[in-house]
């Protein structure tokens, strides 16, 4: 079986799409796709953020397969980074979105994945899917969540439920090439496939 | 796509696409999975139970149509299961850099759109449709389809007159668009196009075949394509191939199927017919031919006749009521079927009567035997003789009828008749209708024959 990481290292794939090949290769997901494929799959990953008239999106998002999370929706960021870089920048902004979409309750939420192939904040890493981290997350960007640059306003106006259920369905994934490589090897896969094409509902 | 929920469009979308295949060809098998975009998993699979030698095929829907990924994803698809890549983006065929390998084929929903056959008869760009779907490979685009179906029908158009130019056009199209198999299955169909309206194989335009006959798959193809009422067509096919083969051809009721047998009865042959009550098979309506299950078969409103190589190939059920003496004989007398022998049972014992191979049923001996025995006179079996000569021997038990003579072939519309004639007793509207598709009974040749009986099947 081609090589995941090397391959699509060299041939310059984008993360997103790295990425989902490598959670298609657990068998726990029954679909994804990357918001650049279509203008479709951008307007299913594409939020408003409610103040500010302005959009975000989520790189990917799909559906997962098998209990506990059997037909869960996920979205995920993907950087696709060698080094730490600003990623704490966008991390905090991220955490933003998610809030913004549990609040909206939007057919994404029931997981949100950070995928990454560099770690960051590394002192901080236990607690970088915390409430307190989401809290601090969704502050630095209030004007666009909550509506105003105030910070003793916006607590006011934060939603606990709704910081708990973000940190609840934080997912970090930190990836490597060489690990984009420990898949199921080609033989494997087909015998799944070919199982679980068995069980289809026939046309 | 729109659809907010994630799983309920994955279906929507499989199920949009599997209709359009099934409407490409509606014999095909459409089997979706719960995957969607999967790079392992196919979302739906194709097969055809009706031809369980076709291999099937594994498609594989995308959401992206960059062109690199579209290859890197085609690179990891195993060449088994033929695999498609069908994007629901737009695909342009020319400006693609590299074509998919092996039988793997790449198309765009304006591809899958182009195959959809138009409301109507079965015409040559369905058949070309279906030849894809099975068989398709490389890249193509809903430009690119349209132009092979058109060159191919174009191509069909110019072989039935001869014309090699855009016969040879329609040849390689399929080559460079089908797999080797089906290509070469499309390009038989257009020889035996060419052939069946008086052209010679040698001047084909195309990969010659080893030999003059017609294979399977173009007669395949010759049935289930555009209706050709052409008599003269038909009767070169039928030179061309013989029951033997037309037993291969997959269950069918085509148009094209009655024109064929219409010349074919005259001149094929068999040794063993037998009338079951009701129809056969779904594709089944009156008063046509019918290929179900490897067998030919005749269909009437009431019952319908098979055709056998032997009355044991048949597998008869003694399980029908014998008719009268009078009644047999008025079937005889109604249709001029000579009658040789009669074999009779009354209540536990059995009669025989014969003669020296002439007509026995108007003779006044048998009108004195039959008025000495008052009580039922039911005939067990009976020897006819047919228009060719050869005496078919019928059993009413199990209403079949058998050549006598181990050897001994029967012209299909001899033999059919003639059992129908006497298995049955038919109404004179299904009488006249017999007389129409299958011909007078006709008289045998005036020299009586007959054969000492052996011990057949």
């Amino acid at each position: 079986m081609v090589a995941v990481g090397e391959d699509a290292q060299l041939k310059g794939f984008s993360g997103a799409r790295r990425a989902k090949q490598w959670l298609e290769g657990t068998m726990r997901i029954f679909g994804a796709y990357a918001n650049t494929d279509s203008e479709s799959c951008g307007r299913r990953l594409t939020l408003p953020w409610p103040y500010g008239g302005r959009t975000f999106s989520f790189d990917l998002g799909g559906s997962m397969r098998g209990e506990p999370y059997q037909h869960d929706t996920f979205c995920a960021e993907v950087k696709n980074y060698t080094q730490p870089s600003d990623q704490g920048t966008h991390f905090d902004e991220f955490l933003a979105k998610c809030y913004v979409a549990v609040a909206a309750n939007h057919h994404h939420s029931d997981h949100f994945m950070w995928i990454t192939w560099s770690p960051f904040r590394a002192t901080t890493w236990s607690t970088l899917s915390t409430p307190d981290q989401v809290t601090k997350s969704v502050l630095a960007h209030s004007d666009r969540v909550l509506g105003t640059a105030d910070e003793a306003k916006a607590r006011e106006l934060l939603n606990e439920e709704t910081v708990n259920a973000v940190a609840q369905r934080l997912w970090l994934l930190v990836l490597s090439d060489k690990q984009e490589t420990l898949v199921p090897l080609k033989d494997w896969a087909a015998i799944v496939a070919a199982e679980l094409v068995r069980r289809g509902e026939s046309w | 796509m729109d659809e907010p929920d994630d799983q309920t469009m994955f279906s929507r979308i499989k199920n949009t696409v599997a209709r359009r295949l099934k409407e490409t060809d509606p014999q095909a098998l459409v089997t979706t999975t719960e995957f969607f975009n999967h790079t392992h998993v196919p979302d739906l699979v194709v097969t055809w139970p009706r031809r369980p030698s076709t291999p099937s095929r594994h498609i594989y829907l995308r959401t992206t149509s960059n062109q690199q990924e579209l290859d890197d994803d085609l690179h990891r698809l195993p060449s088994e299961n033929n695999p498609v890549l069908l994007t629901l983006g737009h695909l342009e065929a020319a400006e693609r850099l590299t074509e998919p390998s092996g039988n793997k084929l790449l198309l765009d929903t304006a591809a899958v759109d182009s195959l959809r056959p138009a409301a109507g008869a079965p015409d040559i760009p369905q058949l070309v449709s279906r030849s894809v779907l099975e068989g398709g490979r490389g890249t193509l685009d809903g430009s690119t389809t349209t132009g092979l179906l058109i060159t191919v029908a174009d191509g069909a158009d110019a072989a039935r007159t001869g014309t090699p130019g855009p016969t040879q056009r329609a040849v390689q199209t399929a080559s460079d668009h089908l797999n080797q198999q089906v290509a070469g299955r499309l390009s038989s169909f257009l020889a035996a196009l060419w052939q069946g309206s008086g052209n010679t194989l040698a001047n084909f335009p195309g990969p010659q075949r080893t030999t003059e006959g017609l294979d399977v798959t173009a007669l395949m193809y010759l049935l289930e394509t555009e209706e050709i009422s052409d008599a003269a067509f038909w009767n070169r096919i039928v030179g061309m191939l013989n029951l033997a083969a037309l037993l291969q051809v997959p269950s069918t009721a085509a148009a094209n199927l009655q024109h064929l047998m219409r010349e074919a009865i005259s001149q094929w042959t068999a040794r063993a017919c037998m009338v079951v009550p009701g129809s056969r098979g779904p594709e089944a309506g009156p008063w046509k031919w019918v290929l179900h299950d490897g067998d030919l078969v005749l269909q009437t409103p009431r019952f319908h006749a098979v055709v056998g190589t032997s009355r044991k190939a048949l597998n008869p059920a003694e399980r029908y009521d014998l008719p009268s003496l009078e009644e047999i004989r008025a079937r005889a007398e109604r249709f001029g079927i000579p009658l040789t022998q009669l074999r009779m049972s009354v209540t536990d014992r059995h009669i025989g009567y014969g003669g020296a191979g002439d007509d026995i049923s108007h003779d006044q001996k048998l009108d004195q035997l039959s008025g000495a025995i008052n009580e039922a006179k039911l005939v067990i079996e009976t020897d006819a003789r047919v228009s060719s000569g050869a005496v078919l021997n019928c059993t009413f038990g199990n209403r079949t009828a058998s050549a006598h003579g181990s050897r001994t072939q029967v012209p299909l519309d001899a033999l059919v008749g003639t059992t129908i004639r006497l298995q049955t007793k038919l109404t004179d509207e299904e009488g006249s209708t017999v007389e129409a598709l299958l011909g007078a009974q006709g008289s045998p040749p005036e020299a009586s024959w007959s054969q000492p009986r052996l011990d057949e099947g």
